[in-house]
């Protein structure tokens, strides 16, 4: 389920802040509207629940801090800054412990997105390992479109690009992810469950 | 392989009001904020340093755009920065887009194609590009499936002139320094139902197989029709390009055409022969083709059986009597015979019965024996499937011209560029060039074949050998400045004033002298028809 798709309205996206109330009151919508998925984001990123609160309340703090700053005319702009401010949080917080990056993905998120009842552990932990290799952003956006659930239009927001540039770059790894997985599998002498491959070729 | 990253897939998962007990109220975060003294110290109250963040968050913007090189993307427009302390937002500001606007209204026509929504579909089209549309790509603006009456509406564009009929920019100002694109293949491809746009539903990919008369890799941009200025979508690899030979172009092609083409249209359909037997009875019957079934010897009159006559004008006829014109030829004897082979076959005007045995054949010519109603039917009929067959004799002749056009671009195109697309749209395999620094300096006036002055906004130059071309605005009031190549053979041409197409021929940028050039004013039809001639 795409929860931020669903919850996502328009009364956060085409904002034009010009007064500093307007604004943080604007901030203050999208807190109470999107805190779960903005919890949830940081969340998959984290070890604990208390660090997740921690970097979710530093977010919004500096998007207040900063809020005079924000400038965009784009639609829904400011909910994708403070995804923006939140995964640079992320980041910021690995960099300190200069420690691995680590991701938490629900297995059932897998299997979900596997599309395929029998997918067993030992698919999942295959594709895991495939998805372990990925580079940065070729992972991030699996991770942002997948697991995070985030659409395509707060993905652009976040990176700069273009949905448009987005989908064909999230195909084209699809494509790679499909190719490693079947590398991987005969290499191992498993039998590769075709659904898997088809699911990622196919849209 | 060392991974990059760990994934954990055990960890029991949270639950929405589990999260929102970690909910503080927003105004307590805004008391802090206006607490200015916590952020000043470069330490959070919540423990996380904020210092150094600048630093990741551009270094993590611009290590994501550098490697997908969207930089590029933005090289035509001003780059504004939304600053943060701790953070960088690039938003891309369009100053000076134009929209698409052809100039002469709709004259390069696109390729319609029907197709059924329901199935992935295969497109050829008449330049031999391949479009690959998965199942249920289009959605009507509500998002629902469309299933029924879709039309694809394509065409593409392979020189400057083309383009700029479409109405399609092809040019850029950034920083004072003008670029324009060169082409290696340009395209736009819509969706309608029942006059309706449709869109892609979100996650399709269409595949196009795109020919392309040229071998390097480009960049692929998407036209935004919001902003008005082409967006940078990825640079090529070299492994979605593909040589093109000309056989292959031209078979594959001619696997486009698999509609039903068997059904033969070389007899020349005349009226049928018309008597009205209704008073007659029904006498005698072929059994299974090879018999006659004796009832009145001497009236001549026999039905044939549907497997007879399914192959001449009276299929359409539930039963069909004939009789047999040349009766002093008949044998009654023949009713007897058990026939090898018993056909019916049309020859001229004439329908023939022919009666096998052995290595001997016996023919007669018969006459059909129907009833006014049954006439009228396979009249109608008659009539429908002439028109079939001539609209089919029509297509082929279409088809064996594109073939033959096909076959004369193939030798244009040498690659076949696959590329993908997420939504319908204008999409251009192109290279941006600036303007180059050792050309020559045009005129500043320019005139017509009667010495009268010609004013315009716009002049466009370019040199059709290397499938580019430069648009020059006014640089002072009815003043223009515009450069050409001197070593590349160069055309040029603007809407005057008053709608008409200017044509700055080769000649007039050799003869041209520094103040002074002459172009050759037509009506657009006309002018259109000389360019085209120019650029081919």
């Amino acid at each position: 389920m795409n929860a931020l798709s669903t919850q996502s309205s328009n009364n956060d996206k085409g904002i034009i802040p010009k007064q500093k109330t307007d604004i943080e009151a604007e901030i203050g919508e999208v807190y109470d509207r999107h805190y779960v998925e903005i919890f949830r984001f940081v969340y998959n990123r984290v070890d604990d629940k208390e660090t997740a609160a921690d970097i979710v309340g530093t977010t919004f703090l500096k998007a207040l801090k900063n809020s005079s700053k924000f400038t965009s005319r784009h639609s829904g702009a400011l909910k994708s800054w403070i995804f923006t401010i939140a995964s640079n949080e992320v980041l910021l917080h690995f960099r300190s412990r200069k420690v691995k990056a680590k991701y938490y993905v629900e297995m059932e998120k897998i299997k979900e997105w596997g599309q395929e009842e029998n997918f067993g552990e030992d698919s999942v932990a295959l594709l895991v390992e495939c998805l372990e290799q990925l580079p940065d952003q070729d992972y991030e956006l699996i991770q942002w479109k997948y697991f995070d659930h985030l659409s395509f239009a707060d993905i652009a927001g976040i990176t700069g690009k273009t949905e448009e540039s987005l989908r064909i770059a999230l195909f084209r790894i699809r494509k790679k992810l499909a190719s490693t997985l079947l590398n991987l599998s005969k290499s191992r002498g498993i039998e590769i469950l075709l659904a898997i491959t088809i699911l990622i070729f196919a849209f | 392989m060392k991974t990059k990253r760990t994934i954990v897939t055990n960890r029991k998962p949270i639950t929405d009001s589990e999260i929102l007990s970690y909910k503080k109220p927003f105004s307590s975060l805004s008391k802090m904020v206006n607490n200015s003294h916590l952020f000043s110290g470069g330490k959070s109250i919540l423990g996380y340093g904020i210092t150094g963040l600048a630093v990741v968050a551009v270094a993590t913007m611009a290590t994501y755009l550098l490697t997908t090189g969207q930089p590029e993307s933005k090289s035509n427009a001003d780059l504004i920065s939304s600053a943060t302390e701790d953070s960088t937002i690039l938003i891309a500001q369009n100053e000076n887009g134009r929209e698409i606007k052809p100039p002469f209204g709709e004259i390069i026509s696109y390729e319609t194609f029907r197709i059924d929504n329901r199935k992935p579909q295969e497109i050829k089209t008449k330049n031999g590009s391949i479009i690959h549309i998965p199942a249920n790509t289009f959605v009507d603006k509500d998002g629902n499936e469309v299933v029924k009456d879709i039309e694809i509406r394509y065409r593409d564009f392979y020189n400057p002139f083309d383009i700029y009929l479409a109405g399609i920019p092809m040019d850029y100002d950034s920083a004072g320094v003008n670029y324009s694109f060169m082409s290696a293949g340009m395209f736009q491809i819509d969706a309608q139902a029942n006059g309706n746009q449709l869109f892609m539903k979100e996650g399709k990919i269409i595949d196009i197989s795109l020919v392309s008369e040229k071998e390097e890799i480009y960049n692929f941009y998407e036209y935004d029709t919001f902003s008005n200025e082409w967006v940078y979508l990825y640079r090529e690899m070299e492994e979605n390009l593909q040589p093109l030979t000309q056989n292959k172009a031209t078979e594959d092609y001619s696997y486009s055409f698999s509609q039903d083409d068997s059904v033969h249209d070389t007899v020349d359909y005349n009226l049928l022969p018309q008597k009205d037997y209704t008073q007659n009875q029904l006498i005698r019957s072929f059994v299974g083709q090879r018999k006659m079934e004796v009832k009145e010897p001497e009236s001549y009159i026999f039905t044939a059986s549907p497997e007879m006559y399914k192959n001449t004008e009276y299929y359409a006829l539930d039963s069909l009597m004939l009789e047999i014109d040349s009766k002093e030829n008949f044998k009654p004897s023949y009713y007897h015979v058990r026939w090898d082979r018993v056909e019916l076959a049309q020859q001229d005007n004439d329908l023939l019965l022919i009666l096998h045995k052995g290595r001997t054949a016996t023919s007669f010519r018969v006459t059909p024996v129907i009833k006014p109603q049954d006439y009228k039917n396979v009249i109608l009929a008659f009539n429908e499937e002439k028109q079939e067959q001539a609209t089919r004799k029509q297509e082929r002749e279409e088809r064996r011209k594109i073939q033959a056009d096909l076959q004369e671009k193939t030798n244009r195109f040498s690659t076949m560029r696959n590329i993908q697309i997420g939504s319908l749209g204008t999409y251009n395999c192109d290279y941006p060039i600036p303007q180059p620094q050792m050309a020559k300096k045009g005129a500043l006036r320019v005139y017509d074949q009667n010495q009268q002055r010609l004013f315009t906004n716009e002049i466009i130059v370019c040199q059709p050998n290397s499938n580019i071309s430069w648009t020059y605005n006014q640089r002072a009031p009815n003043a223009y400045l515009y450069y050409y190549s001197g070593n590349q053979q160069n055309v040029g041409w603007f809407v005057t004033k008053s709608g008409k197409l200017a044509i700055l021929y080769p000649e007039s940028f050799d003869r041209s002298k520094s103040d002074s050039c002459l172009a050759v004013v037509y009506d657009s039809d006309e002018g259109i028809k000389m360019l085209n001639r120019l650029m081919n």
